[in-house]
Parts: C-alpha cells; sequence; structure tokens
C-alpha cells in the first residue's frame, strides 16, 4: 500500500509541470519576425525622436547652434547650455536600442541570404549613418562589441576610439555600397527613404563617404584626399530628387511638427537667424511676422537673443516676437537626412581645400540654388540672392549650410559649427562656450562604468577626435 | 463502518425521540463583575447547533438528545465547557482571559489553532474591532490597528487604491503588497491602471469588492513565517479574511445603513495678492482701430487708436508673478474686462461637499445541519469632485450542509458590480489639482464655469500647447468611465474518514471582467476632433486544492496533528484596448466613428503554479509547541530545468509562565516564540526567450522591435529567508497585554528586470540579482485602563520600527531606479536603504552652507541623496472609552521619518507662483526695479535693494567690487520669480529645497456610538439597535510640508517618496445604524 502511495506521490510530482513549456510562450510577441518590419523600423526610429518629452535635437542643439532661442527660459545666466540628465540617458538609448538594435537584428538574419542581399548592404549603410550620429555627439563609443548582449552576452561593451570608428565605417560604405545589385531583388515596400531604390542607396552612401571624409579632413587630410580623389562623381546625387529624406506621415509625423502642435510653442526663431536671414528670400519661410508689428500693419521679423537669461529679455513676448515660419508647421514635413544641397556644400569646401577638382564657388552656387528651390523661393528672387553673393569662403560655405540645416538637420549643424567655428555667431560668451560634444550619460557610468571610465575624465569641453 | 452504522442509528433514533422529550435549556451568562455578556456564543459539540445570548445576556436552548458538552465561548473570555444541563435558569461566568491564553485564531487553509500554539506573529481582528463602516474600502478597517502594517491610498478619494506592506519593502522589481485571502480564496488585489509621471487615472483595487459589513473576523499573517503555506504570493503576508456564516437556528436580518458627507481638506496656502503676469507686469493690448470690450456683465468699453489695456497672457505657463491686485481693469482670458482682483477660494469653491450612502442587508439561519446566509449591499458615493461618483452592489450567498456524519460541503458565492465615473486624473494629467496649482490667482472660477464656446470649443485661459484643460469641460464633457463585475466563489467539501483523520476539497474562483471608456469630445483644447477609447480586460484564477488533516494523541502528554495538501493555481489576463483618435461624428463615442486608422493593443497573459505542502504541529502538555512546514512549488514561468522550489518554516512557541508555573495575579501569562522560514518565489511570465514586438504600421507598412528587454532563460526562484522572535506577556489581572517581536529577513536572488548598458541593445536584463535585508520590531498592547460596571476605559497601542537595507545588486548594476519623476529618481542602491530620493543638490562648502554665485543664485551641485523614503516608526494610539450604552473609539496614528519629494510646490511656487511662500520679498523686488527703471541704471550696473535673500555664502572666488567675498553671507537680492524658478526650470532645477520630511501624525477615526437597551428596542419591534456618528480623516495634527498632505502619492507601485497634483484628502462625517430583526 504504501509503495503505491509513493508512486502515485512520484507520479504527481513529475507530472506537475506538464504543458509548463507551452503556457509560458509568450503571446503577445513572437519569436520569429520577417527582418524587412525591422529594417522599417530602425529607418523610423534613427530619423526622428519619438520620446515624450525628449528631442534633444529640436530643444537643446538647436538652441546650442542658435537657430533657436526660449522666450522663457534661462532663469540664470549658469543655465547656459545646459542639458538635462534625462534626455542624454533617453537618446543614447533611442539610438542604440530603438534605431540600431533591429537594424543589427537585419543583419543577423539576412547575412548568409542569397535573396536578401541589397536588404543586408542597404541596413549597413544605414548602420553606418546611425553610427556616424552617435559617434560625432559622443566621441569614442561602444562599437565593435556594441549591439552583441543577446548574442554574443556582451553586457558591457568595449568604447572605439572614434579614428577607427570612422575608418570602419568608411570602410564598410564603399564595401556596401559597392556590393548592392540593382539586378536582385530589394525591399520596396520596408525601404521607406527610397522605396527599395538601389542606386539612391549607392548615391547615399557616396554622399555620406564625402560627409565623412570632410569630417577628419582637417586630422586625417591624407585619408580625406584619398578619398576625394577616388571618387567616382557618378555616384553622387545629381538634384534635389537624390536627397536622402525620411518621409513622415500619419501617427509618425515630423517632431519638429509634432512639438509645435503639442508643445514647442515657447521656442522662438532666434535673434541670430533673423540677421543672418536679412535681405535673403528665405527669411519668410523660417518666421512669420510678429503679431504686434502686425497690429499695426507692419511686417517686423523678431528673434529671441541667444544667451541672454530671461531677465535680459524680460522685455519681449509672445506677441512681439516672430514665430516659425508656417512651411516647418506642416504636417507633411520631412526629416532631412542627406541633401542634395548639402553636398554641393561638401564639395565647394573640398574643392576649396583642393581636395577635391572643381569650383568651389559653382558648388556653392549650386547648392544654394537647390535649396532655395527645394523652398520654392521664386526664380528671379532666386537669381537676385545669386547675383549678389560674396566671394566663396569657408564661412560663406558654412553660413549658406547652417542655413540648409534650420530646423532639419541640428546635429550636422553641431558637428560643423565644432570643426570649423562657423557661422560665426552675433553672440558668443568667452565664459559660457559652446559645448565640444555631449557628455556620456549617467546610464553608461552606472552600467558600464570600467569602459566609460577608460574614455578619461570627460566634460562638455573635451572635444571629440576630429575636432582635436 | 460498525460505529458509523451505530451513529447513524443512533442520530435516526434521536429525531424520534426528539418529538416526545422536547425540553429546553435555560440560563444567563455574565462576567465576573456580574454584567450581562449579550452575543455570546453556545454551540453542542456533538449534535452542532447552538444559540446566542441576548441583549441581557439569556439564551434559550433546546436540550440535545445525545450526551454532548455545551461550549459557551466569548472573544476575550474563556470558554466555558458544560455537560450537565439541570433544570431550571443557569446562572454562567464567563472569566475573561488573555487573548494568548486560549483565542482560537484562523491560520493557514482555514485551520484554527489556538493563539498560544503559534510560533509567529499574528494578529486577528474581530468585526466587532473594525473601524465602523466609514470606508468603501474594507483594509481601511484594520488601518492604525495592526503593528508592522502600513495601509496607504493613492490621492484620488475614496475609490482610489490601497498600497498594503507588512514588515517594509523586500523586493525590487515585483510587487511588495500583501496577499489578501477571502475564506481561503485567494483574490486578486492587484492595481491596473493608476497613476505615474504624465499622468493617468487609479482604478482602484480589488478588494473594495468585498462587502465590509460581511467580514467576521481579518487574520494578517506578517511575515513569510506565517505565510508559508499559502506560497510565494504570501512572501509579502497575507491578509486573512474570514466572512460570517449563520450561526444558530434562529432566522436573523439585519440591517445596516449609513450616511456620510464628504469634504476636501485643502491644505494648499495660497497667496492672493499677485495675479497673472510675469516678472511683476501685465502684457498690454494696444488698438490701432476704434475697438469694444465687454465686461462679463455686457458692459462696453471704447476704445481709441492708440489706447491701451492691460491684458491676460494667454502664452504663459500659468503664472501669478504679475503685478499686484489692485482692482484694475484689465482683458481677461477670455476676452472680457473684469477687475484684477484675487479669487481667494477658487479652489475650494471647485470641489462640493461629496455624499455616501451605503445600506446592507443580510439574512442568516442555521439549522442542526445546514446554514445558510444572504447579504446584499447599495453603496452610491457623489464624489466632491463634480460630476464624479460610484454605485457598487455586492451581493453574497453562502450555504452549507453537513449531508451526513462523514461528508461537509460548503460554497459561497459573491457577486459584485461598480461602475464609476469621473475618477481623478492623477499626477500630471489634466486634473482639478494640478490645474489650480498652476492656474494664475486672478482667474475667478466664474470664468471658467462657461467653459464651452458658441462653436462647442473648449475654453481654457492657456493656450500656446494643450496640455491643459478647463476643470469643468474635464467633468462635463471629457469623461472617463469603467464598469467591474465580479464573481468571486468557491465550493469545499469535508470528508472524515475516521475519528484521526479528515479530508478536505476546495476549488475557488475569482474572476473580473472590466471594462473602460474614455471620452475626449469634439472641441476639446487636447484633441480638437476627439477622441473615444475603450479597453475590455478579464481575470481569472481558479485554485483546486486538497487537504488531509490528520491528528492523534501520541502520548498523554503529545498531541500531534499533521497534514498533506496540494494545489493547482491557474491565472490568466486578457486586456483590449481600442482607440479612435479622431471622430468622424461629432461628439458621437463609437470606435468605428473615424476617419483614422483604429488603434488597437491587445496582451494575453497566463500563469500556473502547482504545489505540494505538508506540514506537522506537536503539543507537548498544552504548553510547548513545534510546527513544521514544507511547500514545493512548480512555476510555468521559470525555465523547465529550474521550476521546482522547496520551502520550508518552523515555528516553536513557548507558554513559560505554565511550564514554570510563574503564573500569579501580577504576571499572568507569558510566551516566547521563535521562527524560521525561507519562501521561494517566480517570475512574471514569457521572460525566457527573445521575442519581437509589432507596432502600429508606418503607412501600411509594417513595423517590428527587438523586445528591449534580454530574456534570460537561465533564471531560478528567488528566496526570502526570515527568522523572528517573540514575547508576549500580560501582567495585572490581563489589564495590560503587550506582544513585542524582532524579525529579520533577507530577500535574494531576487528576479529583476534590470537595466543594463543600452550599448548592448537591449535597455534591460531579467536576471537573479539584488539581496534586501528587512529588520524590525513591533509592539503591540492592550491596556485596560479602568473598569468599573458602567465605564470602562481602555486603549490599543502599536508601534513600527523597521529599517531596511539594500544588500547588494549585481556586478554590472549598482543602482537600482525604482521610479522616477522628472529628474527625480526613487533608487535602490547597495549600502542604503530602499527608497533613496535622489536628485540635484545645492553646491555646498564643507561646512555645509549652501552656496551662491555673484548674483545671489544657488550653484547648482551634484545628484546626490536628498532623503529616503522609510519612515524611522510609525505607530497609533487608539483609545476606547465605554459609558453605559454609549462607546467612544478614536484612533490617531503617526508616521515619523521618510521624505518625499513635492512636485506640486516644485510648480506652484516656481512656476505659478501661486503659494504664500512666493511672497516674500516680492514687494520689495519690484521697489527696487521701480526705482532703478526710475534712475534708468540697467540691471547690470544696479545693486537691488530688496528682494528674495537666498540663504547661503558666496562660493569660492567670487568678487564683488573688486572684493573677494567668498564664504560671506549672501547680501545679493534676486527677483522672487527667478528664485523660485531655479527649482522648477525644466531639465535644470535643483530639487533640493522640494525634498520634505513626510512625518505626520493624524486624528484618523472617531466613532461614537450608542447601543439601545433591549427594552428600547423592543418597542421599536426590533433586537437590537445601535446608532453611531463616526468620522474620518479628522485632522492633520503635525505635518512638516506645507500645502499637501504628507501621505500623498499619485500610486501605489514601489516607488514611493514622489507626488504631484495630489488631491485634498477628504474627510467624511457619518450616521450609521445597524438594527437586528
Amino acid at each position: 500500500m504504501k509503495k503505491y502511495l509513493l508512486l502515485l506521490c512520484i507520479a504527481l510530482i513529475q507530472s506537475c509541470d506538464k504543458g509548463f513549456e507551452e503556457l509560458n510562450q509568450n503571446p503577445n510577441q513572437s519569436p520569429n519576425i520577417n527582418p524587412e518590419y525591422l529594417f522599417s523600423q530602425s529607418l523610423l526610429k534613427g530619423a526622428g525622436q519619438f520620446s515624450t518629452g525628449v528631442h534633444t535635437e529640436i530643444w537643446t542643439l538647436m538652441e546650442w547652434t542658435q537657430m533657436l532661442a526660449d522666450l522663457n527660459e534661462p532663469t540664470s545666466n549658469n543655465n547656459f547650455y545646459t542639458y538635462s540628465e534625462d534626455w542624454n540617458n533617453e537618446l543614447w538609448k533611442e539610438w542604440y536600442v530603438d534605431a540600431l538594435m533591429p537594424v543589427q537584428d537585419v543583419l543577423y538574419q539576412t547575412e548568409n541570404s542569397s535573396k536578401d542581399v541589397n536588404l543586408y548592404q542597404m541596413a549597413r549603410i544605414w548602420k553606418c549613418f546611425l553610427y556616424h550620429r552617435i559617434t560625432d555627439l559622443w566621441g569614442n563609443i561602444p562599437y565593435s562589441e556594441a549591439l552583441s548582449g543577446y548574442n554574443n552576452s556582451i553586457l558591457t561593451p568595449n568604447y572605439d576610439s572614434q579614428e577607427s570608428i570612422y575608418l570602419h565605417l568608411l570602410e564598410e560604405l564603399e564595401d556596401a555600397s559597392n556590393a548592392l545589385d540593382a539586378n536582385l531583388n530589394s525591399p520596396s515596400q520596408s525601404d521607406l527613404i527610397f522605396q527599395g531604390d538601389v542606386v539612391k542607396w549607392e548615391q547615399f552612401a557616396n554622399a555620406l563617404i564625402c560627409r565623412l571624409a570632410l569630417r577628419i579632413s582637417d586630422i586625417k587630410p591624407i585619408k580625406a584626399s584619398e578619398i576625394f580623389s577616388s571618387l567616382d562623381e557618378s555616384k553622387l546625387m545629381k538634384n534635389n530628387d537624390d536627397k536622402a529624406e525620411f518621409p513622415f506621415y500619419g501617427e509618425y509625423l515630423h517632431p519638429f511638427y509634432e512639438l509645435d502642435y503639442t508643445g514647442q510653442g515657447m521656442r522662438k526663431p532666434s535673434q541670430f537667424l533673423i540677421e543672418v536671414l536679412e535681405n535673403d528670400p528665405r527669411l519668410s519661410i523660417y518666421c512669420a511676422p510678429t503679431e504686434f508689428g502686425l497690429s499695426f500693419g507692419i511686417e517686423e521679423y523678431v528673434g529671441v537673443p541667444n544667451l541672454s537669461s530671461m531677465n535680459e529679455h524680460s522685455h519681449l513676448n509672445d506677441n512681439t516676437t516672430s514665430e516659425v515660419g508656417s512651411y516647418f508647421l506642416q504636417s507633411s514635413l520631412s526629416g532631412e537626412l542627406l541633401s542634395y544641397a548639402e553636398q554641393c556644400f561638401i564639395l565647394a569646401e573640398a574643392s576649396l581645400k583642393g581636395l577635391y577638382p572643381g569650383d568651389a564657388s559653382n558648388f556653392m552656387r549650386l547648392g544654394i540654388e537647390a535649396h532655395m528651390n527645394d523652398l520654392q523661393v521664386e526664380p528671379d528672387l532666386i537669381t537676385d540672392y545669386l547675383n549678389n553673393l560674396p566671394t566663396v569662403s569657408l564661412g560663406e560655405i558654412q553660413k549658406q549650410k547652417w542655413v540648409t540645416f534650420l530646423y532639419l538637420n541640428a546635429f550636422e549643424s553641431f558637428a560643423e559649427k565644432r570643426r570649423t567655428g562657423f557661422p560665426t555667431f552675433a553672440i558668443e560668451n568667452s565664459e559660457h562656450p559652446l559645448p565640444k560634444r555631449l557628455v556620456y550619460p549617467i546610464s553608461e557610468y552606472d552600467l558600464n562604468g570600467v569602459n566609460v571610465s577608460a574614455q578619461g575624465a570627460i566634460n562638455s569641453q573635451t572635444p571629440v577626435w576630429w575636432n582635436n | 463502518m460498525r460505529i458509523h452504522s451505530i451513529l447513524l442509528f443512533l442520530c435516526l433514533l434521536s429525531q424520534s425521540i426528539n418529538l416526545h422529550a422536547q425540553s429546553t435549556i435555560e440560563g444567563r451568562v455574565s462576567d465576573t463583575d456580574g454584567l450581562a455578556l449579550p452575543g455570546v456564543n453556545l454551540y453542542f459539540l456533538q449534535s452542532k447547533y447552538g444559540a446566542v445570548t441576548d441583549e441581557n445576556g439569556y439564551f434559550l436552548v433546546s436540550k440535545p438528545i445525545i450526551p454532548d458538552t455545551l461550549i459557551f465561548s466569548f472573544i476575550g473570555y474563556s470558554d466555558l465547557l458544560i455537560t450537565e444541563f439541570p433544570e431550571g435558569l443557569l446562572t454562567l461566568t464567563l472569566h475573561e482571559t488573555t487573548e494568548e491564553l486560549d483565542e482560537v485564531i484562523l491560520t493557514a487553509f482555514g485551520i484554527s489553532r489556538e493563539k498560544k500554539a503559534l510560533g509567529y506573529a499574528i494578529e486577528e481582528i474581530s468585526s466587532d474591532e473594525l473601524s465602523e463602516g466609514n470606508s468603501s474600502n474594507p483594509i481601511n478597517l484594520i488601518s492604525g490597528k495592526v503593528s508592522g502594517l502600513r495601509i496607504s491610498q493613492t490621492s484620488g478619494g475614496d475609490e482610489s487604491s490601497t498600497r498594503i506592506v507588512l514588515r517594509g519593502n523586500r523586493y525590487l522589481g515585483q510587487d511588495n503588497q500583501a496577499l489578501i485571502v477571502v475564506d481561503g480564496v485567494p483574490i486578486d488585489n492587484t492595481t491596473r491602471g493608476s497613476g505615474s509621471t504624465w499622468g493617468g487615472i487609479d482604478f482602484g483595487s480589488g478588494i473594495s469588492d468585498i462587502n465590509s459589513d460581511d467580514i467576521e473576523s481579518i487574520s494578517v499573517l506578517k511575515g513569510p513565517n506565517a505565510a508559508a503555506l499559502y506560497g510565494s504570493r504570501a512572501s509579502n503576508g497575507a491578509i486573512i479574511i474570514t466572512t460570517k456564516k449563520a450561526k444558530d437556528n434562529k432566522l436573523r436580518v439585519r440591517f445596516q445603513s449609513s450616511i456620510s458627507i464628504e469634504k476636501a481638506d485643502i491644505l494648499n496656502e495660497f497667496q492672493n495678492s499677485y495675479g497673472a503676469g510675469s516678472m511683476g507686469n501685465f502684457d498690454y493690448k494696444y488698438f490701432n482701430d476704434f475697438d469694444t470690450i465687454y465686461s462679463a456683465s455686457g458692459e462696453a468699453y471704447y476704445f481709441s487708436p492708440g489706447d491701451s489695456i492691460a491684458q491676460f497672457n494667454t502664452g504663459y505657463y500659468g503664472k501669478s508673478w504679475g503685478p499686484k491686485m489692485e482692482e484694475q481693469n484689465y482683458v481677461d482670458w477670455d476676452g472680457k474686462i473684469r477687475n484684477y482682483t484675487a479669487q481667494p477660494n477658487n479652489y475650494s469653491n471647485f470641489y462640493q461637499t461629496g455624499f455616501r450612502v451605503k445600506n446592507s442587508i443580510s439574512i442568516d439561519k442555521a439549522s442542526e445541519n445546514t446554514h445558510f446566509r444572504f447579504s446584499y449591499s447599495n453603496t452610491k458615493n457623489n464624489s466632491i469632485s463634480p460630476n464624479s461618483n460610484y454605485v457598487k452592489n455586492l451581493l453574497t450567498l453562502r450555504a452549507g450542509s453537513h449531508l451526513n456524519k462523514w461528508i461537509e460541503i460548503d460554497s459561497k458565492v459573491s457577486l459584485s458590480s461598480q461602475e464609476t465615473l469621473n475618477r481623478l486624473n492623477q499626477s500630471d494629467g489634466r486634473g482639478a489639482a494640478r490645474h489650480f496649482n498652476l492656474m494664475p490667482r486672478s482667474i475667478s472660477l466664474e470664468s471658467l464655469e462657461s467653459y464651452e464656446d458658441e462653436n462647442g470649443q473648449e475654453k481654457i485661459w492657456y493656450t500656446p500647447w494643450p496640455w491643459m484643460s478647463n476643470p469643468y469641460w474635464m467633468a462635463y464633457k471629457n469623461q472617463n468611465e469603467d464598469k467591474r463585475n465580479r464573481l468571486m466563489a468557491y465550493v469545499s467539501g469535508k470528508l472524515i474518514l475516521n475519528e484521526n483523520l479528515e479530508l478536505q476539497v476546495k476549488t475557488g474562483v475569482d474572476t473580473y471582467y472590466e471594462n473602460r471608456y474614455n471620452r475626449i469630445a469634439t472641441g476639446s483644447f487636447q484633441n480638437t476632433f476627439g477622441e473615444y477609447s475603450e479597453q475590455r480586460s478579464q481575470f481569472k484564477e481558479i485554485n483546486s486544492s486538497f487537504l488531509l488533516l490528520y491528528s492523534k494523541q501520541l502520548h498523554q502528554k503529545l498531541n500531534f496533528s499533521a497534514n498533506f495538501g496540494g494545489n493547482t493555481m491557474f491565472q490568466s489576463f486578457d486586456d483590449i484596448f481600442t482607440k479612435n483618435s479622431r471622430l468622424a461624428e461629432p461628439n458621437f463615442y463609437n470606435i468605428e466613428n473615424s476617419n483614422l486608422p483604429i488603434d488597437l493593443n491587445s496582451f494575453q497573459s497566463e500563469k500556473a503554479i502547482n504545489s505540494f505542502y505538508t506540514s506537522s504541529q506537536f503539543d507537548y502538555l498544552g504548553y510547548l509547541f513545534f510546527d513544521m512546514n514544507l511547500r514545493n512549488d512548480w512555476s510555468s514561468t521559470l525555465p523547465i530545468n529550474n521550476n521546482s522550489y522547496l520551502y520550508a518554516s518552523y515555528n516553536l512557541s513557548c507558554v513559560f509562565s505554565e511550564a514554570l508555573n510563574l503564573e500569579s495575579s501580577k504576571f499572568n501569562f507569558g510566551k516566547i516564540r521563535a521562527s524560521w522560514a525561507r519562501v521561494g518565489s517566480d517570475s512574471p511570465p514569457y521572460g525566457l526567450q527573445l521575442t519581437y514586438g509589432q507596432e502600429t504600421p508606418f503607412n501600411g507598412t509594417a513595423l517590428a522591435s527587438v523586445n528591449s528587454t534580454m530574456p534570460n532563460p537561465n533564471l531560478k526562484p528567488m528566496f526570502t529567508n526570515s527568522k523572528e522572535l517573540g514575547l508576549d506577556f500580560s501582567l495585572f489581572q490581563n489589564k495590560i497585554e503587550i506582544q513585542t517581536t524582532y524579525y529579520h529577513s533577507i530577500t535574494d536572488n531576487q528576479i529583476l528586470q534590470s537595466d543594463i548598458s543600452d550599448a548592448s541593445g537591449f535597455a534591460s536584463y531579467l536576471n537573479n540579482v539584488g539581496s534586501v535585508l528587512n529588520k524590525g520590531f513591533e509592539i503591540q498592547s492592550n491596556l485596560k485602563l479602568y473598569k468599573s460596571p458602567k465605564i470602562k476605559v481602555s486603549s490599543l497601542f502599536t508601534f513600527s520600527k523597521n529599517k531596511n537595507e539594500v544588500l547588494s545588486l549585481s556586478n554590472e548594476l549598482d543602482n537600482y531606479i525604482l521610479a522616477s519623476h522628472w529628474g527625480v529618481t526613487i533608487e535602490a542602491k547597495p549600502g542604503s536603504a530602499y527608497g533613496n530620493i535622489v536628485g540635484v543638490s545645492i553646491q555646498k562648502d564643507e561646512n555645509g552652507n549652501r552656496l551662491v554665485d555673484e548674483d545671489g543664485m544657488y550653484i547648482i551641485g551634484d545628484r546626490m541623496v536628498l532623503g529616503n523614503i522609510n519612515p524611522d516608526w510609525s505607530g497609533s494610539i487608539s483609545p476606547s472609552v465605554s459609558y453605559k450604552s454609549w462607546t467612544l473609539n478614536c484612533l490617531v496614528d503617526f508616521k515619523m521619518g521618510g521624505d518625499l519629494y513635492s512636485a506640486t510646490n516644485m510648480y506652484g511656487m516656481g512656476y505659478s507662483g501661486n503659494y504664500v511662500q512666493t511672497l516674500q520679498g516680492r514687494e520689495a523686488w519690484y521697489a527696487s526695479e521701480a526705482e532703478r527703471e526710475a534712475l534708468g541704471i540697467s540691471s547690470e550696473d544696479w545693486d537691488a535693494t530688496g528682494g528674495y535673500l537666498a540663504q547661503g555664502v558666496y562660493a569660492n572666488g567670487i568678487e564683488i567690487n573688486g572684493e573677494d567675498v567668498s564664504g560671506q553671507e549672501n547680501q545679493d537680492y534676486v527677483n522672487p520669480e527667478l528664485y523660485w524658478g531655479q527649482f522648477s526650470e525644466w531639465g535644470n532645477e535643483i530639487h533640493e529645497i522640494h525634498v520634505y520630511d513626510a512625518s505626520y501624525i493624524k486624528f484618523r477615526e472617531l466613532n461614537i456610538s450608542y447601543k439601545f437597551s433591549k427594552a428600547a428596542a423592543e418597542k421599536l419591534k426590533v433586537q437590537y439597535l445601535e446608532v453611531a456618528f463616526y468620522a474620518r480623516n479628522l485632522a492633520l495634527l503635525y505635518s512638516n510640508i506645507p500645502n499637501i498632505d504628507p501621505e500623498s502619492s499619485y500610486n501605489n507601485g514601489n516607488g514611493q517618496g514622489i507626488e504631484y497634483g495630489s488631491y485634498p484628502f477628504v474627510k467624511s462625517l457619518g450616521l450609521s445604524l445597524k438594527a437586528n430583526f
């Protein structure tokens, strides 16, 4: 009897977890996924920030690059160039977790697939674009060991030097763009940027190579010269139709529009913006005349000064300062990744430096024309403007470049200002100089302390490698 | 078998004899002072029927046929057993005892144990000790009555959720709340929906589905020691609720009714001197045309070109930093000319007097073989917030029967239905509390009351972006509504196999459906097209168990009992959320009425745990007791090779007063107890495998993300190891009864979803990390201070001190964030107590002086620990006085220490300048500015003659007029608006100032009741009648936080210590009536 009881007990115990494995299958998330869905996700998340309340590009970098200024802040002169820890953590996370991890998974899934060659190469190019944005902000970053938490159990990835990252990105871009094959299947629906157009991806990769080469042209002049001299012009963008931009739509509207819709309100065009665009047909596109002026029938543009505390600009208010122009407050606004105009300015500077054959002044004119056309400026106003251009110089090129980045690409604007010192802001404050980078997020010191600490003492005035 | 046949025969025989020899037993029961004891239970042990003594202690019960024992039992008194039933009136005396000595207490599985036999701390509160029905949430009935128990309610009124924590926080990543068990069936008390940083609604907790009038007693099993047999979920302790059942063969109808009024207890001290504006100024409206503006009453004002008039600037974040309110004419936010005057009562007048009515009725009757009870209650509440109310209906049916000598069945069905309209928006949601915290002091309630313009659009004073709503629009147009229907039921059977062996089987179910509807009207400022969402969820838990009980006297001196059982638990949750983000036909709330794609999210989760357990008890001579429990769980959420975990508890109790013969008139009782337990616990489901989540498609293209929590296929169960030691004693004829406990528990191997470096590609990782220690000391004492035939004075006193320490986390993680709110985080860091409040400090010198810069503003310091949420100690005093038929009960509870970050104060001072604290230096600053402007001197060259003087010294290297002033007392006046602004400037704020000590003393309850004498009651044709006046949340007697209640919190999660947008706590006063027929 006792024996049977014991056997019964054992039988009962053995059946105690019957069906548990099935029960613990997640019904809400799939264990497999089509890599194209991940690719689309990465393009979307890499092209714009969507977290509530966190908009580093718009709320911070656009102020730092003096595109926008805030009427109600800062309260004190100590608070110039402050940057919230939360946002810093969030931006870092958005790039690594939300944008890079899906594209990395695409690479894992398509690496050895013969039918997904183009998807694989596009994912490589896109991954380079994302890493370049990250390293430009933070310098040395986790790269070779990054994104390997699950696959290689690397929870605390090592940091790579920006130099090695740049060199690897340039290699990758060249490799990937050469490996694209227009005869093979291409992801037309999931490629939200170029709809699977292999040629446009090649152009994007090469324009990106130009951007990166120019960025290192002071610190690695020989490398930059090699790249520009081996450039195949036929693989570059030809006109505005070739530009890389993200077509925000529906529930995913451009963050700049979203912010205005839900709370950008207090950010105003800067005083500097209005000075730069004086006598420029683009002024009325970037700003609206003040309501105060309009009540007297006057079309007046007033910006808010940067680097001025609330106390110092207390004479200004919402009605007496300009709003952002309505062109930039439309829901169909696209996210700029790399424009044809920018490519023209890059080549202009490269020619000016003798890295690339051609007429710098012509490249600059091409860039301005392309940008004005893109904004639908009337042709005779464009001609007028181009006829009165000053002689080409690094300062002029950078000023024009800054204008093309207005409201759409503060990441590049911040990088270019740091690299060249241009444009010269009307108000510069030697006591509170422009940061030369973002400091590493606190989350890295908390969670990857050894590796981040190995980068040495970093503060906002520590330049990144290419800015040394 | 033979014995049973004989018994059956006797039984039948007895029934036939019964017809002939019907006789009764009559008597009166009193205490040692000769006072009548009403409500004493008497019960025949064999025949299983009984009665209850009446108002004057009299009873009448029919005589049993077979030889039987009649037991008299009454709480607080020793049981009296009689076996002889002489003719005539029996006079019986019950002796008052310590609770310890003989009280029988309900422990796990509904097994009654003598309290003295227990080796761990347990507290039982019987129905007559429960606070009177002045709260719709039954858990509030024991608030302040049990040491070591902290009950806190979120800032959302009567129906908001409660946090129930016993002996401190153990888990970093999982719920720390006690398990609720009703009649042996675990009840889901999860708060599904609560406030977070950016808003949200608190949807209450499940325990409010229990009718408080049904409760017979509540036992609190404080530690894992006591709860080892309820399994993992009881590792936070358990609240065991036992409901009433019919006891005697008399048909009883009980009726209870209560009516209460509720008032907002407003602690906000608003300033009434300065109104809308900024930097001490208005904005002005200039005219270039002839124009007419009307006042609110329709009076016309005419303006010529070149005229100007002060006007409200709708562009400011609600700010009361304008000029002094002196009845100036100005154009108000709605475009009407009004006087610029203070509106001292605009907040308090927004709230109304709330009203709650509860009626309940119960009918019960038992016979020799069956018992039956039915109850129904209905509660209606109109909240203090306009157009906010709920209705609750609870119905319970309990019935059971002794089918024969061997088989007993018992069953219960409870149905509840709750419907709530307009629960309050918490935190940064569009709630009234946040609204008035930010709204300029010059805006009148009248101007807000017309909340809709002629085009059906919402009228609101703040327009730059839609983060603010008119509170009346929120109340009458943007309504939320929810309904919950719940079934809690069980059926159990008992099979008596022989005199030593019994088998119990039980199946219990708890299931509810919840529907939530959220309407945003067309014309709302937040979405002019309107929105509508629906959420439907279903929760289900089924527990089935068996238990084999065995007891035997092993030896003359040694009693032994043992049991063996098993349980299978299955739990599922299903949720569908659909949202229409744009209403096609205005104000028609239907999901399909949309011209945008409809959002749809569905979520499902399932989990099962199977268990076997055994326990054995030894009783040596009735003064030495030893218990041993073993349990093994198999959980579906752990890896298959690691999903089984065994745990145990051992308890020892010794009544040394009896063992050593120490009892005297001064020392009546003494017991020491010791207990050790280890309880295992599992993880939430689906953490073992990498998965991909699908997102809202982009323009027809599917999107998918990699789950940002890295899975862990090697998870292990986690364990709590706990020890406790207690000494209970009573002195001076039991006038002083004291129970003391020391406990020590460590929860380690914690399953935690902890952050990892984002560069790994994942934001977090599910892993076994971390260890948390809780140790503490509890005292519970009952003092019977004075007693005479007419007057009784007694008091209950509780004291708890818990010390908590996070012992370790993992290698990668040296800090775990429990919660965060705009830069302030609540953290668990090894070496300090659970719940550090971390934020940005003010820089200090080596002597701790705050440092200011050359402008007299604070210098931003490092992020550091600014406080901790754990109280140093807490306790309560509840005195009770009775005089003849009158009884008065009070409850005062207190908490000392424990900090709170108040974002209400941060915004209400910094942004809006609405509180009296912001008045300091304002007048002087504006005077100084006027002087400066009159002299035409620029700000940089001017030394302000007045303003706010920040407390602190100049930092190193600061020179004023060429002189080094480092270390000297600050002399620079600043604009108070900028002074307070440094604590609220988005992204750059200093948090230190708004971390407060959240100690409090509260006068929580007052209850005065009157019991009618039997004669008076009978005149009114009732058997028993009691009326009472009660009050709850009467007064905040001590607090160190301005403007808010120190208990404020917007959710009941683990990250306490943060509040924003807190509502006033509700003070309620009421009358109740109890009548038995």
